[in-house]
């Protein structure tokens, strides 16, 4: 596995997780895949750090506790009010290493000026220090996370000795219209899977644009989200000018 | 792999069994082909290959499943299936021959709703069936079926064989039910009789040819279907579970646990009604079926569900809703879980019985605290040469699947539990439980008291942890668990689901149900039936037993291993408390006439005595001296020596503590129990026990 020069890594821990596979997520029966996706992942990481002008690329997990499920009954909320009952199986106990990097994300030119790689990996860095910037959660909401700083193969995890193990085909992740790069994805939301194997413990993830096409399903159009002072929600030093005066 | 590719997998192994019926364990059992349920039909048609009426028959239930091209499930609306359906799609004359009364109906309007809804059905069907014998897959006897329905004389025809039968005014109406089935539900299969021989290849189950006309057992005409219905996708896309790009399945089966189990669905979407998923994604598109959220292949569906069906009606295991399935990739025999050790041996020795023979949880019996029970002795030898043998017809390779379901509400099911493992870990796992666990627990069988080494079933545990005794029956009480509304026992529930990665993964024991256990057992005033509370005891036993074992294995200060013999150097305050507790119950029901079955000042003050043992031993050892004083001489030496050399042992801070004791101090009971029952009159030598139980040296910290 090629290190990059803006590498991150960091342990991710909580008590319980649900990476719920698709197939048992639209009844309301949520089932977690064994080991986190791709997406989650990416989703933690941004929780942690992001901006528009970066796109995170994870390029491993390592595995640390061994795989226990527990599944419990849940009162669901009706979307028209009313209750319903579900059972959840989540994952229990889980700690994850993770090693990521991040990219330019040439769909924002016009966030070309922020391309400061140094910038962005020290704040990354730093924010994972300090646990992150938002909450960490494992797959959903209800299933809170610690990240913590850690270096990526240090400590003996269950799965060290186990050579192979097929965990079959899950969700890689999805691509949204602001980061898709194939032509009949720009302007959709696709989503992308690809089949998973973890060895001695370590999952290292296929970069999102080395998945196949036969691997991905195009869904509805979605247009990108724009970003920027005009519409208000980004904001650059500018508005702490102020502030540094004033103290 | 997933849950859905080991399922196909195992469906693909068993290919060749789809379509046929076996007889597996004095029940009937279809591994369905793809695109194939069961249903239970009322009426049989007779014809010939030329589609000409021969005749028709009413069928009794036990004869009345049949296998149908059932290729999407049909909830509401009128939807045709394609080859045997209701009388109202196959009979072209049923509005004209029959009187309907819709006796249900509410008002006028629903007459006409349902009358016209008995109109529509007919055109549908011939529709369909037109389009499969106008396909180039169709097939000689579906040519029949369609030549003959096609004459819309299905109606008459039945009525002249007497099927449709004429109420006592002479008219045949739907007021007249057809084996229980009204005449909308009445449900057809055709028999067709061919002049010339089919090959008895293509012919299943059938050495006589009895089944020759049957064509709901005719595999030619279940490939024929699965090509034809093949062939009728237009678009594929991307199967979510195995990543092949296929034609897409709109609705997943049903009736997966079993016959009862009717709408229950692994995979399913409600997101017209309930939102359950929208968020991000488009609605599904209902005629095609295509799904933003979800895709999955129609063949992986079909395979995954199919299988899933057949494993659980050949060896799943049911109760109270929650459904468990374990499974050797090669289907071997392999020991349950979920069984006591005596269970696992009885299935060894009486192969081909009915799985599911229970133990007769009875006392039917006199206690006489004197009877030590020896018949059918079942050591843990026996117990480890049974699960030898299992893993000696493993093969290396061999891997096994556990899968347990589970549903909150009747509409959805849920995987609560998935996993594989390699069976020879699996058998290794299960040893480790029961030796772990290891202690005498008593179980009667025939009538009679019987004892084995090992653990006892997840249905005693919860039995023994969160039952109460119930009945009516005040000479014969049983533990039982409460239920709930659904007239389930929740808390079985949650000890499969909490004692299963126990045994299956080696995980540690839930304190909680330690704790619980060890509580139960100190409060033998809340049992009628000594057998009962000896059950608890010994339950109790065998889970503090694994608690500390557990903590051997993580190393830590505490960690020990109990013997099922009293160990006379054990210097633990619990369990000497425990020893000196099941002395003073001895004496004190020693002097007991013949038949007294009153309780004894120790389990009386047991409770409390686990809360503040020194003190309470004061008074048990007070109320204890009448019956003293009614010993014999020598007998009075002994308990005296006995209580002396068992206080002698403690550390004298440790006595007088006021903590409370803890699981030890039942192991401690236990043991010392069985120890004075075992010589009665407390005569024996103590030096040549002192002997034989202290050879060992893997005793405390």
């Amino acid at each position: 596995m090629e290190v990059k020069r803006n590498t991150v890594e960091f342990l991710v821990s909580g008590d319980r997780a649900l990476f719920s596979d698709p197939v048992t997520r639209v009844g309301g029966e949520k089932t977690s895949y064994y080991v986190p996706t791709y997406e989650a992942l990416k989703g933690i990481l941004a929780s942690v750090y992001w901006k528009p002008t970066i796109i995170w690329i994870i390029d491993a997990v390592r595995v640390m506790n061994m795989i226990q499920t527990l599944s419990e009954g849940i009162r669901t909320k009706n979307y028209y009010g009313g209750n319903d009952l579900s059972i959840y199986t989540y994952l229990k106990d889980v700690r994850y290493q993770v090693r990521a990097h991040f990219i330019w994300n040439e769909n924002r030119p016009e966030l070309a000026a922020d391309r400061n790689e140094n910038k962005h990996h020290n704040i990354a860095r730093r924010m994972i220090e300090r646990g992150g910037r938002r909450d960490i959660f494992l797959g959903t909401r209800e299933c809170q996370g610690t990240v913590e700083p850690c270096v990526f193969g240090e400590g003996s995890g269950t799965y060290d000795l186990v050579d192979e193990l097929n965990l079959g085909y899950m969700l890689h992740g999805f691509t949204y219209a602001d980061e898709a790069v194939r032509d009949a994805e720009k302007g959709h939301m696709s989503v992308r899977f690809h089949h998973v194997v973890m060895k001695k413990g370590v999952i290292e993830f296929p970069n999102p644009e080395e998945i196949p096409d036969k691997d991905r399903r195009i869904l509805h159009k979605m247009p990108v989200k724009p970003f920027g002072e005009a519409m208000g929600n980004f904001s650059g030093l500018g508005e702490f000018a102020a502030e540094e005066v004033s103290q | 792999m997933n849950w859905v590719s080991s399922l196909c997998a195992l469906y693909d192994a068993n290919a060749y069994r789809a379509g046929a019926v076996e007889r597996w364990k004095g029940r009937d059992l279809v591994l369905l082909p793809i695109g194939y349920d069961t249903m239970e039909a009322q009426i049989e048609i007779h014809i010939d290959q030329n589609g000409n009426f021969i005749g028709a028959r009413t069928l009794e239930k036990d004869e009345a499943e049949t296998l149908v091209p059932y290729p999407e499930s049909r909830t509401s609306g009128i939807k045709a299936l394609p080859l045997f359906d209701c009388l109202p799609y196959i009979a072209g004359d049923l509005l004209e021959t029959v009187t309907f009364y819709f006796p249900g109906a509410k008002n006028e309007k629903d007459k006409q709703n349902k009358r016209e809804r008995l109109r529509e059905s007919f055109p549908l069907y011939i529709a369909a069936l037109k389009a499969w014998c106008e396909s180039p897959f169709s097939h000689p006897k579906v040519m029949a079926i369609y030549h003959y329905v096609a004459k819309q004389a299905v109606a008459e025809d039945l009525i002249n064989s007497q099927v449709l039968l004429a109420d006592e005014n002479g008219i045949i109406s739907d007021r007249i039910k057809i084996q229980n089935a009204s005449v909308e539900k009445a449900f057809v299969r055709f028999r067709i009789f061919m002049n010339d021989n089919n090959s008895p290849d293509s012919i299943l189950s059938d050495p006589d040819n009895a089944h020759d006309s049957a064509v709901w057992f005719d595999k030619t005409v279940q490939h024929s279907f699965i090509d034809y219905y093949s062939s009728t996708f237009q678009k594929k896309d991307l199967c979510y579970m195995i990543g092949e790009h296929m034609p897409i399945a709109k609705t997943n089966p049903v009736k997966i646990r079993g016959k009862w189990d009717t709408k229950a669905k692994l995979i399913s979407a409600n997101d017209d009604s309930n939102f359950s998923y929208r968020g991000r994604f488009n609605t599904k598109e209902k005629e095609t079926g295509y799904n933003e959220a979800l895709s999955i292949g129609y063949i992986t569906s079909q395979k995954a569900h199919n299988a899933l069906k057949w494993i659980i009606r050949r060896q799943g295991f049911s109760r109270d809703g929650v459904c468990m399935v374990a499974w050797e990739n090669a289907l071997r025999d392999l020991p349950n879980f979920y069984d006591s050790a005596a269970g696992i041996l009885a299935k060894v020795s009486d192969e081909g019985e009915d799985d599911e023979a229970e133990f007769e949880e009875v006392a039917l019996f006199e206690e006489d605290e004197a009877d030590v029970p020896v018949t059918n002795y079942v050591s843990a030898a026996k117990f480890n040469a049974a699960l030898n043998g299992y893993a000696s017809k493993l093969s290396d390779i061999s891997n096994m699947v556990v899968l347990a379901l589970d549903s909150a509400t009747p509409g959805r099911l849920a995987i609560t539990y998935y996993k594989e493992l390699d069976s020879s870990r699996y058998l290794k796992n299960l040893r480790t439980w029961h030796e772990s666990c290891c202690w005498k627990h008593e179980y009667i069988q025939d009538k009679k008291l019987k004892v084995y080494e090992g653990m006892a079933s997840i249905q005693e545990i919860a039995l023994a942890i969160y039952g109460t005794e119930q009945g009516e029956d005040k000479s014969n009480p049983q533990l039982k668990l409460s239920k709930n509304s659904d007239n389930k026992s929740p808390m079985l529930v949650s000890a499969f689901e909490r004692l299963r990665p126990c045994i299956i993964e080696g995980a540690a024991i839930p304190r909680d149900m330690v704790r619980t256990a060890v509580l139960k057992a100190s409060n033998p005033l809340a049992y009628e039936a000594k057998f009962n509370y000896n059950k608890v005891l010994h339950i109790a036993c065998s889970m503090v037993k694994r608690l500390y074992w557990e903590k051997k294995q993580r190393n830590e200060r505490e960690g020990v291993i109990f013997k099922m013999e009293l160990d006379r150097s054990n210097r633990n305050r619990s369990y000497l408390y425990g020893r000196l507790l099941a002395v003073a119950e001895r004496v004190e029901r020693s002097t007991y006439e013949k038949g007294e079955t009153r309780v004894t000042n120790a389990e009386r003050y047991m409770k409390a005595f686990s809360h503040a043992p020194f003190r309470t031993w004061t008074m048990i050892w007070n109320n204890l001296q009448p019956y003293m004083r009614q010993l014999k001489p020598s007998g009075r030496e002994f308990y005296k020596n006995l209580v002396g050399e068992i206080t002698e042992l403690f550390k004298y801070e440790e006595r007088i503590s006021v903590d409370p004791l803890d699981g030890k101090y039942l192991i401690g009971y236990d043991c010392q129990r069985s120890e004075l029952k075992r010589k009665p009159n407390g005569q024996s030598s103590s030096e040549e026990e002192n002997k034989e139980e202290n050879n060992e040296g893997e005793e405390r910290k």
